[in-house]
């Protein structure tokens, strides 16, 4: 089961029902159709709802720095798109979809308009993540967690936060429709015709896609880690 | 080996999105394959990598929840301009929405007092005119060789129409603006140009019209910042007959006349058949010792009248409402006449009044030339 759908806001939100097994309406039909009828309270408990899940995505997408104007951007976009929202597709799909838009259109914007790209760092210092604008040394304290110092933690743990580390260069290192695409599907859970909505591409662009992100990523842990160390 | 399954098919297999049959058929493969078992294997391997990212983002989660509080309040903000934004243009539409309304009412009241106007002014104040409740001249088709009037739509085909075969041209330009007619002008073959303006507070640079009939011609000319009391003459020879419509144009049908003031009939002076020219209203902002505009000066003949109107054209250009209207008339006093057509061209100038007045001003320039007092073109 996907991280996201074992963790709490799974009650709110089921994948695809118009209505829940005993005839009512969904969870999230329900606040869709609040929303829609201007209850400003049912819109917020959207964006609390979604905050969670499109953080860490638009995160990875677009970097730390850009993630939470990406955000603001996606939840301002569903506000206005919601009075036309029909249901065609599930809710956490619309809003994936709309995030992924946003991502989008923001790297179309930065590539007309090249910025001041920041020097590499050593690669010492790679893997301590400051991810400027891409998800290149993205880890876990550029997205503003704060972990022990490893010399007092067991093997373990220093084991998984290397992974992690590696795993966030991996996916850094993929283009954006690649990343997203296996970021949807492995870390969010979405299927391959949701993924295939989401992204404005065929389901066979889904699958080539995602098998073209994991192999990259495959081979970037197995140069850096013996296979059973990466085996969960 | 041969006949192992695709890596992208393995990829789509152990993400559960092959169909039944073809999941059955790569198990079955797999089972049997170390080295597909292997890639499945490995790609499975990353799958549960990724995934595992989900728990480092569950404890960011709780790192951001003041975060989460920022985007929020962010949110919330912008909604509220949002929705501040959406008012204030709804507001505006509507508003928008009855100014425009009340505009068209405006434009279109306007439209029907100019047409009542005209009507008026080409039913009653033109002699020889037939009584409002006498019985109609039936309209008949126009037919610029009986006529010897015929029809310019524009202000390029009346300067072609001259110039090359020096048929005759009646043309009428009213300024919606004031819903008064500025000008009427009209010419038979071998007159000079034509050339009008009317533009509602701009100058008029230069007006000449002249009007023959049978033989007869007159002319009024109004010219500078507004227009002068236009100088009349009328005269005939009877070398340019509308009735011949082989003969060629022959300036010289006005070269008689004296330009001066009033009409002077010459030839065949008849106060019954001698054409008019009429030049109305025409808005000025030049005081009225030098303007001498705003009244309605004819020439001591009649033109006829109106027998019957139709809108031909109509349009939008930017800034301005453009109708085209074709009026035949009667000339004279003769009934048994063909009615000649005229055109309307009504300008609604509601803005940018020097777009149309250099036009204007340029046809006057070039091609009437001075004509100060002259009859002659």
């Amino acid at each position: 089961m996907h991280w996201w759908r074992r963790t709490a806001t799974s009650t709110a939100i089921a994948r695809k029902p118009e209505e829940a097994g005993d005839g009512a309406l969904a969870p999230d039909t329900l606040l869709v159709r609040r929303c829609q009828a201007g209850d400003r309270s049912a819109f917020e408990e959207l964006v609390l709802l979604y905050q969670p899940r499109l953080m860490p995505y638009l995160t990875r997408l677009a970097g730390p720095e850009m993630a939470e104007d990406l955000l603001q951007e996606t939840f301002l976009r569903a506000w206005r798109a919601l009075p036309a929202f029909r249901g065609d597709s599930s809710l956490d799909t619309w809003i994936f979809r709309i995030a992924t838009n946003a991502t989008r259109d923001w790297v179309r914007r930065r590539r007309a308009r090249p910025e001041v790209l920041v020097p590499p760092l050593p690669a010492g210092e790679e893997a301590e993540g400051t991810g400027a604008g891409n998800m290149d040394g993205v880890g876990l304290d550029s997205l503003g967690v704060r972990e022990r110092d490893p010399r007092g933690v067991p093997e373990e743990a220093v084991h998984q936060r290397e992974l992690r580390d590696l795993l966030e260069r991996a996916l850094g290192n993929l283009s954006e429709v690649h990343r997203a695409t296996v970021l949807l599907h492995d870390l969010f859970g979405f299927r391959y015709e949701e993924i295939a909505t989401i992204m404005h591409c065929p389901v066979g662009t889904v699958k080539s896609r995602l098998f073209y992100a994991r192999a990259t990523i495959r081979q970037v842990l197995e140069k850096s880690l013996p296979a059973k160390e990466w085996i969960r | 080996m041969r006949g192992c399954i695709r890596p992208v098919e393995l990829s789509a297999w152990i993400d559960g999105e092959l169909p039944l049959a073809r999941s059955w058929a790569v198990e079955r493969h797999v089972e049997r394959c170390p080295r597909c078992a292997a890639e499945a294997a490995s790609l499975e391997r990353v799958r549960s990598a990724v995934n595992g990212l989900g728990d480092s983002d569950a404890a960011l989660r709780l790192a951001r929840r003041a975060e989460a509080q920022r985007v929020l309040k962010r949110i919330r903000a912008e909604v509220s301009r949002e929705e501040a934004r959406w008012a204030w243009g709804r507001r505006s539409r509507e508003r928008a929405g009855r100014i425009r309304g009340q505009d068209w009412a405006f434009r279109g009241a306007v439209a029907a007092f100019t047409a009542a106007i005209l009507m008026i002014v080409v039913a009653y104040r033109l002699p020889g005119a037939p009584s409002a409740g006498g019985p109609a001249p039936a309209p008949e088709p126009a037919n610029s060789s009986s006529s010897g009037l015929t029809v310019a739509s524009s202000r390029e085909e009346v300067s072609g129409r001259e110039e090359a075969s020096g048929t005759a041209v009646a043309t009428v330009v009213t300024s919606a603006g004031t819903g008064a007619p500025a000008a009427r002008e009209a010419a038979n073959p071998g007159t000079s140009l034509v050339a009008w303006a009317a533009v509602p507070g701009e100058a008029v640079e230069e007006k000449r019209a002249a009007v023959g009939v049978e033989g007869r011609a007159a002319s009024a000319n109004a010219r500078g910042n507004g227009v002068k009391a236009p100088h009349a003459a009328a005269t005939g020879d009877g070398s340019a007959r509308p009735t011949d419509p082989g003969s060629p144009a022959k300036p010289a049908g006005l070269t008689g006349g004296s330009g001066a003031a009033g009409a002077s009939p010459v030839g065949q002076p008849s106060e019954s058949t001698a054409p008019q020219v009429i030049v109305s209203s025409l808005e000025s902002s030049v005081p009225p010792e030098t303007a001498g505009g705003g009244s309605e000066t004819a020439l001591p003949a009649p033109l006829g009248s109106v027998v019957r109107t139709a809108t031909v054209a109509s349009g939008w250009i930017p800034d301005y409402y453009v109708e085209h209207q074709r009026f035949a008339v009667t000339l004279g006093a003769d009934p048994d006449r063909s009615p000649a057509e005229a055109t309307v061209r009504r300008l609604d100038l509601a803005a940018a009044p020097a777009a149309i007045a250099t036009p204007a001003g340029s046809i006057a320039g070039s091609r009437a030339g001075p004509s100060t007092g002259s009859a002659s073109p």
